[in-house]
């Protein structure tokens, strides 16, 4: 952890460049920031004409994961592999969306919206990181999946030195949907869901911090993947460490494929994904007020979606057949077995409730302690 | 940080957490077919249990995420207004059981189940299942909503109803509030 790094943060490098990526798919760096243990770089490339854009990655062998965050401005973008210093595969999506595949990695691989994140390593079996420059490749493709070439691509590369992985910090700022901030039963609600959500989090070694900032969003939060809804079109404030949590009133969420998470893993800087999403209107209830055992649920809630955020996928879906790709989350086939194994995994997919009462949920295993501070984002 | 008084509210969770969440189980007296026990007057509160079906309902609603379909949900039941009904009534956890319920039984089974849908726009006990249908208005048939939405205005919820209902597209709708 590097903590004391953040009260002084140093602009180690500041270079500028013209123009974007050329023809042939080169890119263009635009600006490099450290602060304490993230570097940001920032660039631009123009896809090329396979639809491929090759984001450099260098690397000093000193780091110990990269995010990388690729963005369009309307067209689809998905990882397909990464290529170490040698140009040898790391990981390819082909390996993990097959017809045999029975486990998820990560969201980069799906073709859902206009920017697509990756984090490596995600797990601590993946492949480390060395000395050189690695590639990320993406591709651009139209709605019926075919390459398309010359699209211009935003993209950053972070990476992080810090290399305690089992403690670290998550910066997290909540913002409130208009009106909202105001409401003193929603201020002590989420006060008590933030205790128990730090509560959970520390088993992971994790510490959150949080900062507040009122905003004007409709607290009826219209969530699409491809929309620049909300951090494209309105700066609240977010820095390029932290991640944006977004409480409004109800979720109208046209993206379907993450529900409340802008994906798994999801960025630290803007993108129309770039938040999560949490409705205090379904977490209060039938009589729309919050009593105590919804505040800890809340909690857990926010634990569970921003642990989305940070890589973790649910060890098994709830139609028992589809996995993360942990070793110790085990692979159980009915919901029998799967509540009894996983029921009290802060990831499963659902609580355990009866119509009165719900089981506490807020375990984590080594291998999803391991994920979550892998996350470039966990400093 | 305007998160007010985390020392207190940390006790306090701290409190639950060592006491355990769960209530103590209530010995029930069998009920034909599995029929609710409806709380009676001057005994300790309600015990639910719920048909095979509607568990099956509430463990569906109570998916964290992706939000179930409604559609598939309804299709777990042979009964699935009354079911859902049941769960919005009667399932005080996870909480978003019961919005949900409110919600799919408005968008799918709205004209089946109206006049329960009336009834929680003017129950404050329902509070949270009429803001959820107040933010559905637009998806409803325009009869329905000016029926829900006139039933919101003319009750105890008017204060809250009043400016969600004048956010909504639907002009006809939105003019109950002006
Ligand atoms: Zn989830």
């Amino acid at each position: 952890m590097h903590r004391a790094l953040f009260a002084l943060p140093v602009l180690a490098a500041l270079t500028a460049c013209t123009g974007v990526g050329d023809k042939d798919g080169r890119p263009s760096k635009d600006s490099v920031v450290t602060e304490g243990p993230l570097t940001t770089l920032r660039g631009s490339i123009l896809s090329n004409q396979s639809g491929r854009v090759l984001v450099p990655i260098e690397l000093t062998g000193d780091e110990v994961s990269f995010m990388v965050t690729a963005k369009t401005d309307d067209t689809y973008i998905s990882l397909e592999a990464i290529l170490d210093e040698n140009g040898d595969e790391v990981v390819n999506w082909k390996d993990w969306l097959n017809s045999k595949s029975t486990q998820s990695l990560t969201s980069a691989f799906y073709i859902y919206g206009y920017d697509s994140v990756v984090n490596w390593p995600v797990r601590s079996e993946d492949r480390s990181l060395s000395a050189g420059t690695w590639t990320a490749r993406f591709t651009t493709v139209d709605e019926d999946y075919r390459y398309v070439e010359d699209v211009f691509v935003d993209y950053t590369v972070q990476t992080k030195t810090d290399h305690d992985l089992e403690s670290g910090v998550v910066k997290v700022r909540l913002v409130w949907a208009e009106g909202l901030d105001t409401r003193n039963d929603l201020q002590e609600a989420v006060a008590g869901a933030l205790v128990r959500w730090s509560e959970i989090w520390a088993a992971a070694g994790l510490t959150v911090e949080f900062t507040e900032v009122s905003s004007d969003l409709d607290p009826e939060l219209n969530v699409d993947s491809v929309a620049p809804f909300p951090n494209d079109a309105v700066d609240y404030g977010g820095a390029d460490d932290d991640v944006t949590l977004v409480i409004g009133e109800t979720i109208n969420d046209v993206r379907g494929l993450y529900g409340q998470s802008g994906g798994l893993p999801g960025t630290l800087v803007s993108t129309a994904n770039a938040a999560v999403y949490v409705s205090w209107l379904t977490n209060a209830g039938r009589d729309g007020e919050f009593e105590e055992f919804e505040v800890l649920l809340l909690g857990e809630t926010m634990a569970h979606e921003v642990g989305h955020y940070l890589g973790l996928f649910h060890p098994v879906e709830a139609s028992y057949d589809y996995y993360d790709a942990l070793d110790d989350t085990v692979e159980c086939t009915s919901y029998s077995k799967c509540e009894s194994q996983l029921g009290e995994n802060l990831m499963f997919p659902y609580p355990l409730c009866s119509f009165t009462d719900c089981e506490p949920q807020g375990n984590l295993t080594v291998d999803q302690r391991a994920v979550m501070n892998l996350y470039t984002g966990a400093l | 940080m305007r998160l007010p008084d985390m020392l207190t509210l940390s006790l306090l969770l701290l409190s639950f957490a060592c006491g355990g969440r769960k209530s103590e189980p209530v010995d029930a007296p069998a009920t034909p077919d599995g029929a609710p026990t409806l709380p009676v007057e001057g005994q300790p509160g309600p015990t639910i249990n719920p048909t095979e079906s509607q568990a099956a309902v509430h463990k569906a609603l109570s998916v964290r995420d992706p939000e179930p379909d409604c559609a598939d949900v309804s299709a777990l039941t042979p009964e699935p207004v009354a079911d859902l009904i049941f769960v919005a009534n009667h399932a005080d956890q996870p909480p978003w059981a019961s919005t949900r319920a409110a919600r799919c039984l408005a968008l799918g089974h709205g004209e089946a189940a109206k006049a329960e849908l009336i009834a929680w726009m003017g129950d404050p006990s329902a509070k949270g299942l009429a803001l959820m249908l107040l933010a559905e208005l637009d998806q409803l048939p325009e009869p329905l909503a000016m029926e829900l939405a006139q039933a919101a205005l003319a009750g105890p919820l008017a204060d809250e109803a009043r400016p969600r209902i004048a956010k909504v597209e639907n002009a006809n709708v939105r003019a109950l509030a002006l």
